[in-house]
């Protein structure tokens, strides 16, 4: 037993994620998703040729526009996917008979935690064979790409758990997503209206806040690869995020863990 | 198998509980009643360690309830009043997700989920999807996925509510199924007939205090301090009111729509004298019998004081 193996919060939830339909949908339904997924698979699968037989400043393009994307995507579904987490199963009022089970509080909020980053995690997978083309076929340096996806992972990580702790302490689902998107927008959008106040105050050098912001740090990292300007503060820019926001996600987790623990004593 | 002393539970100034002491045997099946607000269920969730106590302690099958919850969770399976059941689940699905938060092992787990639905009459339901069953079914499944891990003893809040009264009678047989399987139940109520043919100790609480508890006949006796007999006489209540009221062990004796209402205190011996003493008395006895004093009638009595 354990978090990852035959954990059946886990299971539960990640079969909940990846079943498209349960029942009631009849057979035109099936033929329908099947066509479907045939027409997307093959523009997928043509787009990719395009990518990797088609110019290298095409490739170059590319990139920004799909990390960035994937990282709009990312900020948005993370932490609205685990809002729901908790808060739905004490609506339902399913969480008494889950807790007054054996599972260890690790298992259910780590499971939950875990299991609500499948649809991120496919998305990213989806990406990827684009993402080694554009680094390929743009010459770009081989390591945007472990780096960029390390950087999408512990960002997907990170909303996550703000999502999961916004569930946790909440009383309603509505509350809990409402205060999940408010926090992911201020890391995204309210640093950035801060960071232009300060600049208006106090000059043109970008102030510390702006770090936390995800796009910025995207950029940072980025922009470090590519050996442009402003080697040595991308470089402190980029360390700090891969330092700080593992540890915020760490430090969430555990706190609700605690919370946990001191709650129902398990 | 359950010991509880001086349980005590404070929501912010309001005392849920006070000062609950009990303890039951194994095999006991305690009917905890109570009107609404009283404390059942803070007491109950404080059993299956979902609530902290905020003084007191409660052991269950000899295992601190606050000190080693994980052991206690294994040996008692919790039923909430309300609850909820995952809908996007088949019957069998859902009983194997809690065989496995049970942490069953897998090869036993199709085996058992059979065992539990054929004591709880839902194995043609089995590939049912969970939101295609009636209240009742779910409540009889909530029960199977209670009973999974085969706990020792049960915490059941309120298993009859919402039942229809045909359902009841069956829900009623399945608890004695379960008190022949030898478990400890605890299960709460504030409809007391639900209770009365298979508990054999009864507590009775109100705003958070245990007014009194124990084996039901104990507590008919101690409640209705004695029996009330009832008697029918061809004619003559006047004299046999007066003559009855000097008799040994008769507390009051008063007319009541065409019979005599005796409240007695003296044993069976007594009883019987007095019948013996009426005869000889010359009055004509047409029957001569002991009032049943149910559950009903102790719960009445025991919290009118109190509730207004
Ligand atoms: N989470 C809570 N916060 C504050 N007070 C609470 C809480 N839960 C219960 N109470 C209070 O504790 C008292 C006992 O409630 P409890 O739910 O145990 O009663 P009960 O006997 O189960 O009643 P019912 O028959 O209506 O289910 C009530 O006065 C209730 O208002
Ligand atoms: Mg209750």
């Amino acid at each position: 037993m354990g978090i990852f193996s035959n954990n059946p919060v886990l299971e539960r939830e990640m079969r909940g994620r990846l079943r498209l339909r349960r029942r009631g949908a009849g057979k035109s339904f099936f033929w329908v998703a099947i066509i479907l997924t045939a027409v997307i698979f093959y523009f997928y699968a043509r787009g990719l040729a395009g990518l990797f037989g088609g110019p290298r400043q095409d490739a170059r393009e590319f990139w920004p526009l799909l990390s960035y994307g994937l990282l709009v995507i990312i900020v948005l579904l993370a932490p609205a996917l685990t809002a729901t987490a908790i808060t739905t199963e004490r609506e339902q009022q399913t969480w008494d008979t889950l807790t007054s089970t054996r599972l260890t509080g690790s298992e259910i909020l780590l499971g939950k935690w875990l299991a609500r980053q499948t649809i991120p995690a496919v998305l990213i997978f989806l990406a990827c064979p684009y993402l080694v083309g554009c680094v390929i076929r743009g010459q770009m340096d081989p390591l945007l790409l472990p780096a960029t996806l390390a950087f999408l992972v512990i960002t997907s990580l990170f909303y996550g758990a703000l999502g999961l702790l916004c569930s946790y302490q909440a009383k309603r689902t509505v509350a809990a997503t409402a205060t999940a998107l408010t926090c992911m927008a201020f890391f995204c959008l309210g640093t950035s209206l801060i960071a232009s106040v300060v600049m208006i105050l106090n000059g043109p050098r970008d102030p510390a806040v702006l770090w936390l912001n995800p796009f910025y740090a995207l950029s940072a990292l980025q922009n470090l690869l590519n050996h442009s300007y402003q080697m040595e503060q991308n470089t402190s820019i980029v360390w700090f995020y891969f330092l700080v926001v593992p540890t915020l996600t760490a430090a969430m987790l555990l706190f609700m863990l605690r919370r946990y623990r001191q709650a129902v004593r398990g | 198998m359950i010991q509880i002393n001086h349980l005590h539970k404070q929501y912010k100034g309001l005392n849920a509980v006070k000062d609950l002491s009990l303890t039951l045997e194994a095999g006991d099946i305690f009917g905890f009643i109570g009107p609404n607000g009283a404390g059942k269920t803070t007491t109950i969730k404080m059993l299956a360690t979902l609530l902290k106590p905020t003084s007191g302690t409660a052991f269950i099958d000899g295992i601190d309830v606050i000190e080693q919850p994980e052991a206690v969770r294994g040996r008692i399976g919790y039923m909430p009043a309300f609850f909820g059941i995952y809908d996007d689940m088949r019957v069998w699905e859902y009983l194997d997700f809690f065989a496995g938060a049970y942490r069953l092992p897998k090869n036993n787990r199709p085996r058992v989920i059979d065992d539990v639905l054929n004591l709880t009459d839902l194995i043609g339901k089995k590939d049912n999807y969970v939101e295609e069953l009636s209240t009742g079914m779910k409540q009889r499944l909530c029960l199977a996925k209670t009973l999974i891990h085969d706990p020792k003893v049960l915490l059941l809040d309120e298993p009859a509510s919402g039942l229809d009264p045909r359902a009841r009678i069956e829900i009623k047989e399945l608890f004695k199924e379960l008190k022949a399987m030898g478990k400890t139940i605890i299960i709460s109520s504030h409809i007391l007939p639900e209770l009365a043919d298979f508990c054999n100790k009864v507590g009775i609480i109100e705003r958070g205090e245990m007014l009194v508890s124990g084996d039901v006949s104990d507590i008919m006796a101690q409640v209705s301090g004695g029996r009330t007999l009832e008697i029918k006489l061809m004619g003559d209540d006047d004299r046999a009111v007066s003559l009855l009221e000097g008799a040994d062990g008769v507390l009051a004796a008063r007319q009541v729509n065409g019979h005599l209402q005796v409240d007695f205190s003296g044993d069976l011996e007594a009883q019987a004298d007095l019948n013996k003493m009426l005869i000889q008395s010359g009055l004509r006895v047409l029957s001569f019998s002991e009032q049943e004093t149910d559950l009903e009638d102790i719960f009445m009595k025991v919290t009118k004081g109190l509730v207004q």
